[in-house]
């Protein structure tokens, strides 16, 4: 097995730029509010570093290992998903009711289609391990790229602001998610024909793209978000005596109407 | 005749073409909602009949939200009238919009009035449910028995949250307090 040179930059630079991240974000102390897009950017280096041994070692072990961290790595996001989300629809402590409903719709749809389309792709390649390998990479990125796109509109539908950071990572892998979505899509399509040349060419796009939004990351998250305007003491407490009346009054509303 | 891998790339393209056109939608819109300035937000306030608002709102609540002890009075003809029949609604639908927004800029730039701006929005949103009921009831011609039950409830939702708001303003002695008491 052989790694040519670009093979050998693109994982050095991916793996500066996530250990850079990383620590920004624990430097910053992000990582109190992130959790787990934290422990993605670690699991990404981890990741990385076993790979290229496991690379070393052969076909199998690099297989394994690659499947393994795959799996990990879309239950970790789909977990940066929901950590988003907490931070954008869920200002106070409960979901609000309108959000709720939205948001299974949502990822029952980006489900659905997700699955929809992974299953119409017939990737050109002659054994099952490499179908697989294209499916799986292609089903992560739709579904990502689905949740992140429709988490932007149903924020500004519902009309809820977002803090600086959350807004830079949902930005962030929105925007790779797309990347995602055409660079599987096209190494559905060519597979691995040309002796994998094209799937490798995409392959290193991708991993440049990726780089990006790492450097993207990395500048907005060592930036301090905007100081918040101080809420003074009078109305703070005149706010709480709104809010238990607006509580009241809406629990007596949704009883109500004419008979 | 298609392929299935043909098939297969067009719908990923168009998947990819959609979604990528509503994030640059949205993103702009956001951008745009981010400048809004108090001004700007207050020009895009349809004038309402706030007398006649208040007269049907008070019709099922008292000035504290509970049910009023006689129960709704007026019948549905005189609530249609009060309030400007659809084209009303519409334009409490509209207001609601900017209340949406008003909401999204105090919690923007007071981010511990977050909860008084979460309940407006969420008030906000049940006004504009009401009013898509209306509308889908007026597509299947059952609006003259819909239109007094959803749009009392409308009405009153909405007096409710315009007094909250007002009540937050001149409570935290925001700028605009006046402006916004003549326009909602």
């Amino acid at each position: 097995m052989h790694l040519s040179g670009i093979d050998l930059v693109l994982w050095l630079a991916g793996f500066l730029a996530n250990l850079v991240l990383l620590a920004v974000l624990i430097g910053k102390r992000r990582f109190i509010a992130f959790p787990v897009f934290t422990s993605w950017i670690a699991l990404s280096v981890v990741r990385t570093s076993t790979l290229f041994f496991a690379y070393r070692m052969g076909h199998a072990p690099y297989y394994y290992a690659y499947w393994a961290f795959a799996f990990v790595d879309m239950g970790v996001q789909l977990l940066i998903f929901y950590e988003a989300a907490v931070h954008i629809f869920r200002p106070g402590p409960e979901w609000p009711r309108d959000v709720r409903s939205a948001f299974l719709w949502i990822t029952a749809v980006a489900l659905v289609v997700g699955i929809a389309l992974t299953w119409l792709g017939a990737p050109a390649a002659d054994n099952y391990l490499s179908r697989i390998t294209i499916r799986g990479n292609f089903l992560s990125s739709v579904l990502m790229g689905e949740l992140f796109i429709a988490m932007i509109g149903m924020s500004f539908k519902l009309g809820l602001p977002w803090q600086t950071h959350v807004a830079k990572i949902v930005q962030g892998l929105g925007a790779y998610s797309l990347i995602g979505i055409a660079s599987s899509c096209l190494q559905t399509y060519f597979g691995f024909t040309r002796g994998g040349e094209v799937y490798t060419a995409i392959t290193h796009a991708r991993i440049g793209a990726y780089i990006i939004c790492a450097g993207f990351w990395i500048v907005t998250l060592y930036m301090e978000a905007p100081e918040p305007k101080a809420l003074p003491e009078e109305m703070h407490r005149q706010l709480v005596l709104v809010q238990q009346r607006a509580s009241f009054v809406l629990g007596r509303l949704s009883g109500s109407g004419r008979a | 005749m298609i392929s299935r891998l043909d098939l297969f790339v067009a719908i990923s393209a168009l998947l990819l073409i959609a979604l990528v056109v509503m994030a640059g939608v949205y993103w702009k819109k956001s951008r745009r909602a981010g400048d809004n300035t108090w001004e700007s937000l207050l020009e895009r306030l349809n004038n309402v009949n706030r007398s006649n608002v208040a007269r049907v709102a008070l019709d099922l609540i008292d000035e504290d939200g509970s049910n009023t002890d006689a129960g709704p009075e007026l019948d549905s003809t005189e609530v249609w009238t009060l309030l400007g029949g659809l084209e009303g609604m519409e334009q409490l639908e509209a207001n609601c919009e900017v209340l949406i927004d008003l909401a999204f800029y105090v919690q923007r730039e007071y981010p511990e009035a977050l909860i008084i701006a979460e309940d407006l929005r969420l008030k906000a949103r049940e006004i504009q449910w009401h009013v898509s009921r209306l509308k889908g009831a007026a597509e299947h011609g059952n609006l003259e028995t819909s239109f007094a039950d959803y749009a009392q409830r409308a009405a009153a939702t909405y007096y409710l949250m315009t007094r909250h708001l007002l009540a937050l303003y001149e409570a935290g002695n925001l700028p605009g307090y006046s402006q916004l008491q003549a326009a909602i």
